[in-house]
């Protein structure tokens, strides 16, 4: 699995490598955040590298944002191409999380939002 | 002969003699075999001969009782032998009944059981039913030519266009007693024509009525949307407007009416239609010389008050059919009581397809009429519009991809993706959120054609794309059972569902998605988009 994970001021951020998200890759898209999901941490999912998102990797973000709102955890997307942006307009992604344009403003958000 | 011996019947009749009354105004008598001598009923027959209550006694033969003016008419209805006497036979007599005058006998006969030589009759007088007839068939036939008259002077009779891109033909055959249909070909802007066909429940001179105030509705609220030079109002915007003025006459007279208005963009090539419930239309298609059944997706005005329809783009091509029919063709019944049926129409667009317009049109007319043998039950209007080679090149980017689709498409996925995204690139598209889009509906369709257009198997997919002047269309042709593909999604976002995005993405990201049918189980899915960026 190709991906990137960080942890800044608490806030664990996955950075996923792969170019698409698909029904192929998507069940085990988010397997490294599992134990910041199931302990109710707070996560920034960058989307910055993945360019094409079909319907059963959107199915598999939306999956994972229940599952830290159930756990009591925090999460905001960022992502700035326009293919995925295009994606997040046409279903309304913004009603159910925050999306931002890169991971600084993720964080300064959640950074915020804490105080 | 006197009445106490008419009155001994025999056992073997199985009937009471109070049943040789006066029966839904006709009367009950038995006679011998050859219809002369009565044996019961004589006070029935005197009620229906209008003689002096009390006349109980047949004089002379029953022909004579009853006055028959034509006597050999009269023997042949019961002549005959064996088998052919052996059923219920009947037929009307014209009588002359003293007290009454000339009058029409409905007479029905049957062989008592087990009384050889004895049969049961029954007469009827239908005097006043035939003349009601008589006086319904002239008043219909009045009603039926003056509807045939407004039918041909107002509703089905198309201005004349002019069009180096298109030819087109209307034919319309009223049937016997007139329908409501109407048609027209018009012109609202230099580069589209507009070709509208309805058909109004009922028949006669109300539907007919009813028709005319549909299509003068129609042209007034084209004329209140009149506008610059150049410009039209748009097909959703006519359609609005039609069934704001017109649903409210339907409503108060309980009737509905069935609507087909499509568009005609003679540069950009394709077509843009509402369907009020109307007959498919069928389109053919030179290029892959195959048809299919357009239909959209709206119910017929005068349903409801106010209805949230729908419009739908096509594309079409050079040499391309549209018929836009009744259903008084596609449900023309056959000796067998068959419809001339949307298949036969198909397969005749399609063995004609190198005739002209008007050709096409008078063959549909004239095969539907021979295979209705007693004549149209219903009116038959017909509009033909083929498409013609423009006179000068216009600019189009096309192309096509046959993919091998098994469930997990995820090779023919990216080859798509890929290609559609080069196509929108080299076209001029220069918006990426909006290019994105439309490249992730058109992967989201071939996802869905595998997982449900194909019914589980694995399959081909033929995909054509074509992008030009603006309008940018993705047709999937595959073989597969029914899929609605219409289905106004609800977001499941709210739901935080984890599948069911497919066809919220195609339908957001596109103007049109439409499903169209074929011969059997062909399919032809449609994504219609219009690019807002592009470069000139």
């Amino acid at each position: 699995m190709d991906y990137e994970m960080a942890e800044s001021g608490g806030v664990t951020v996955l950075k996923p490598g792969m170019r698409t998200v698909d029904q192929n890759n998507a069940p085990a898209f988010f397997e490294p955040l599992r134990p910041a999901v199931d302990t109710g941490g707070k996560i920034v999912l960058d989307l910055s590298k993945v360019q094409f998102i079909n319907s059963a990797g959107l199915g598999a973000i939306v999956g994972l944002i229940r599952d830290v709102e159930l756990k009591g955890g925090q999460i905001r997307l960022c992502s700035s191409l326009p293919t995925v942006k295009a994606l997040f307009n046409m279903v309304h992604m913004s009603s159910i999380v925050a999306i931002d344009d890169d991971v600084a403003a993720s964080l300064s958000a959640m950074a915020r939002n804490n105080e | 002969m006197n009445d106490q011996k008419l009155l001994k019947r025999p056992d073997s009749y199985g009937v009471e003699e109070s049943s040789f009354s006066i029966v839904a105004e006709g009367a009950f008598l038995v006679c011998d075999d050859s219809g002369q001598a009565v044996f019961s009923g004589a006070k029935n027959l005197a009620v229906l001969s209008g003689l002096p209550a009390g006349s109980t006694v047949v004089r002379g033969t029953l022909a004579e009782a009853l006055g028959v003016l034509d006597a050999e008419a009269w023997s042949m209805l019961f002549s005959g032998t064996g088998p052919e006497k052996a059923g219920l036979r009947g037929d009307s007599v014209s009588c002359l009944f003293p007290g009454r005058g000339k009058r029409l006998i409905r007479v029905r006969h049957t062989p008592v059981p087990g009384t050889p030589g004895r049969r049961l009759i029954f007469l009827k007088d239908e005097t006043e039913l035939s003349e009601s007839r008589e006086r319904l068939a002239r008043a219909q036939s009045i009603d039926a030519d003056a509807s045939a008259r407004l039918q041909a002077a107002v509703l089905v009779n198309g201005t004349h266009v002019d069009s180096s891109y298109l030819e087109y033909a209307c034919s319309a055959m009223p049937s016997k007693l007139v329908d409501g249909d109407f048609l027209d070909v018009i012109r609202l802007a230099p580069d589209i024509v507009d070709v509208l066909l309805g058909d109004v429940m009922g028949k006669g001179m109300d539907a007919a009525i009813m028709g005319a105030v549909i299509k003068v509705g129609l042209f007034r609220s084209l004329a209140m949307m009149t506008r610059a030079e150049g410009s039209a109002p748009s097909v959703r915007e006519i359609c609005a407007a039609t069934e704001r003025v017109i649903t409210p006459h339907l409503l108060d007279r309980r009737s509905i009416a069935t609507f087909s208005y499509m568009r005609l963009h003679e540069l950009t090539a394709f077509a843009e239609f509402v369907d009020f419930g109307h007959t498919s239309i069928v389109h053919y298609r030179k290029a892959t010389d195959s048809c299919r059944l357009i239909k959209g997706a709206d119910m017929p005005l005068g349903f409801v008050e106010k209805q949230a329809f729908r419009s739908f783009l096509l594309p079409y091509r050079e040499g391309d059919l549209f018929i836009v029919f009744s259903d008084g063709l596609s449900e023309c019944p056959g000796h067998d009581g068959a419809f001339f049926s949307e298949d036969r129409i198909m397969r005749v667009a399609r063995s004609r397809a190198g005739f002209t317009a008007r050709e096409i049109a008078d063959t549909l007319v004239r095969l539907g009429f021979e295979f209705s043998e007693a004549g149209f039950v219903d009116d038959v209007s017909i509009v033909c519009v083929k498409a013609l080679k423009p006179e000068t090149a216009i600019d189009e980017l096309t192309g096509s991809l046959n993919l091998l689709l098994r469930q997990a498409s995820d090779k023919a996925s990216e080859t798509l993706r890929l290609t559609l995204a080069r196509a929108l690139d080299a076209a001029g598209s220069v918006d990426p959120v909006e290019n994105g889009g439309l490249v992730l509906a058109c992967v989201e369709a071939l996802s869905n054609v595998a997982e449900h257009g194909l019914g589980g198997r694995s399959g081909h997919c033929l995909v054509e794309w074509r992008i030009r002047q603006g309008l940018f269309s993705v047709e999937f042709s595959y073989k597969g059972p029914d899929y609605n593909w219409l289905a106004t999604p609800v977001s499941p976002i709210g739901n935080y569902a984890r599948r069911g995005y497919g066809l919220e993405i195609m339908h957001a990201a596109m103007d049109s998605v439409l499903l169209c049918r074929g011969f059997g189980d062909e399919k032809t899915l449609v994504l219609c988009g219009r690019l807002l960026c592009q470069k000139k």
